[in-house]
């Protein structure tokens, strides 16, 4: 099974690792045109970067993908193993090969270890799977966790503007708690709704399933537009004065 | 004993069961049937563990308690597998999950599946015997066969059903089978369950059944016995009844011993007609 699980993953990898071919095309564009004096290793960095986002977003989207296309879901489920073992089969390997990418990141580009982008793809990652239940469209699925993923960044920005005023933090530029509660926000809900769906999986269709989904997660998330909306300008203004 | 108590169930807010019950012995071969969308491929997916009953219990043979799935063998009508897998590759899966060194694949060689193929770029036929093949190597207790016997082709039909002989004869598993085509099967039954409506309409073992199901041609409706369905010809009439019990009334008609697709399609045909 986790043999079937790696397998699946380096295939989501190798259609990500496409993305590589633009570091020479970028550097011959560059030089050819643009001359904008832009390095290798700057072309590198970012394009590696871009794929490591590309992977953590796709293969956390496809988590679900071989049964759904395969229709193999009625014969995963009638196997003598645990929803749980199902899940952290096929979160595993995903997560160990997104963890050797950055960490090839970190020593190809010469970098101290990136927390920072960790968390932003273990965020994007989560994100993603935690949507691959409930999204029958890889492409639909992709834009969903593009759509979550810029929600985190501007939320972060309001709830780091909303401790600000409450004193909790003593500067805006202090964004830690922010990223954290909106990690939190965000990601919390949806991956509740995801185990709730998992732990009562059935052959059925999944669209009579998704009742978490519609409880859990899209209130919250919601509530996190709802507060974008009231505080996200306020916090523009504030940044506006500041600077 | 698999033993079905108060078995409630829905596909979102459609109520398939409300309160269904249903023991059925250890190694008993039973057949399931009934109109299409009555809920025999829904029944055998609870007892499979592939859906989950609103309300009420199933329970397994003390043999098969703590995981069912292990000693359950289930072929479902939508054969399930994961299809962009070569049969090697699906069959490795099968042992990785199942902890088998290997597997006996006698079946799958005879019937010429390549070990490189895709899954999808098999016949159902082949699927079937695929799947029939791995199921076999798990020896389970309890065979669950949605309708998929008679979407075969008439050779791997023959295979499928002597490899089920074969484990009969060889252990006493309980096999419910869910079918609508019976010729070839009818040997093999010892009971026959007929869904109606969420609840068990007839439940009788074969040979009970075959007496008290009769045709009666006459040339008109038979006096004192429940018909279930008719059918009408430009010199005859003839009369499915059930039960059948012989009366003085019977004297000047034909009475027709049935088989058993014969008697499903009467009580099926007598559903369709009210």
């Amino acid at each position: 099974m986790l043999r079937k699980e790696f397998r699946d993953a380096l295939r989501r990898l190798e259609e990500c690792l496409v993305l590589l071919g633009a570091v020479p095309l970028g550097y011959i564009w560059d030089r050819a045109i643009v001359h904008s004096g832009w390095r290798f290793s700057e072309i590198w960095a970012t394009v590696f970067a871009a794929t490591l986002f590309l992977f953590a977003a796709y293969s956390g989207a496809s988590l679900f993908l071989s049964e759904k296309k395969d229709r193999a879901l009625e014969y995963l489920l009638s196997l003598p193993v645990s929803r749980t073992k199902i899940v952290l089969v096929k979160i595993g390997p995903r997560l160990a090969i997104l963890a050797g990418l950055w960490g090839a990141r970190s020593l190809l580009v010469g970098r101290a270890w990136d927390w920072r982008l960790l968390g932003s793809l273990l965020f994007l990652f989560f994100v993603a799977a935690s949507l691959s239940i409930a999204i029958d469209s890889v492409v639909i699925g992709f834009l969903g966790v593009v759509l979550l993923f810029a929600t985190f960044h501007l939320s972060s920005s309001t709830l780091t503007f909303i401790a600000w005023k409450l004193g909790l933090v003593a500067s805006l530029s202090n964004m830690w708690i922010g990223w954290i509660a909106a990690g939190v926000l965000i990601l919390a809900p949806f991956a509740a709704a995801f185990l709730l769906v998992i732990r009562n999986l059935q052959a059925m269709p999944l669209r009579l399933q998704m009742r978490p989904y519609y409880r859990l997660a899209l209130p919250s998330f919601l509530v996190v537009i709802f507060l974008i909306l009231k505080f996200y300008g306020a916090y523009l203004a504030a940044m506006g004065r500041m600077n | 004993m698999i033993s079905i108590r108060d078995l409630h169930f829905s596909y979102g807010k459609r109520s398939v069961y409300m309160g269904f019950n249903l023991d059925i012995p250890t190694g008993q071969i039973c057949l399931l049937t009934g109109i299409n969308g009555v809920g025999k491929s829904t029944l055998l997916r609870l007892i499979a563990g592939v859906l989950h009953p609103n309300k009420g219990t199933i329970v397994y043979p003390e043999t098969m308690r703590g995981e069912p799935r292990r000693k359950i063998g289930f072929i479902s009508d939508r054969l399930s597998l994961y299809e962009s897998l070569t049969v090697d590759q699906a069959i490795r899966f099968h042992c990785d999950v199942f902890r088998l060194d290997r597997i006996d694949d006698r079946l799958i060689r005879h019937t010429k599946i390549e070990g490189g193929q895709r899954v999808k770029e098999l016949s159902i036929g082949q699927r079937t015997i695929l799947h029939l093949n791995m199921i076999l190597s798990l020896d389970p207790e309890l065979l669950l066969i949605d309708e998929v016997i008679h979407s075969i082709d008439a050779y791997l039909r023959r295979v499928f059903i002597e490899e089920l002989i074969a484990l009969i004869s060889r252990k006493r598993v309980t096999v419910l089978m869910a079918n609508l085509n019976f010729h070839d099967i009818e040997a093999l039954i010892e009971r026959v369950i007929l869904l109606k409506s969420g609840t068990i309409s007839v439940d009788e073992p074969i040979e009970t059944l075959k007496e008290k199901v009769k045709k009666i041609i006459a040339p008109a409706p038979p006096v004192g016995l429940t018909i279930l369905s008719q059918r009408r010809f430009p010199d005859r009439s003839e009369y499915y009844v059930y039960p059948y019990v012989e009366t003085t009334a019977l004297r000047d008609v034909e009475v027709v011993d049935l088989n058993l697709t014969e008697i499903v399609a009467a009580f099926i045909g007598g559903e369709y007609a009210a």
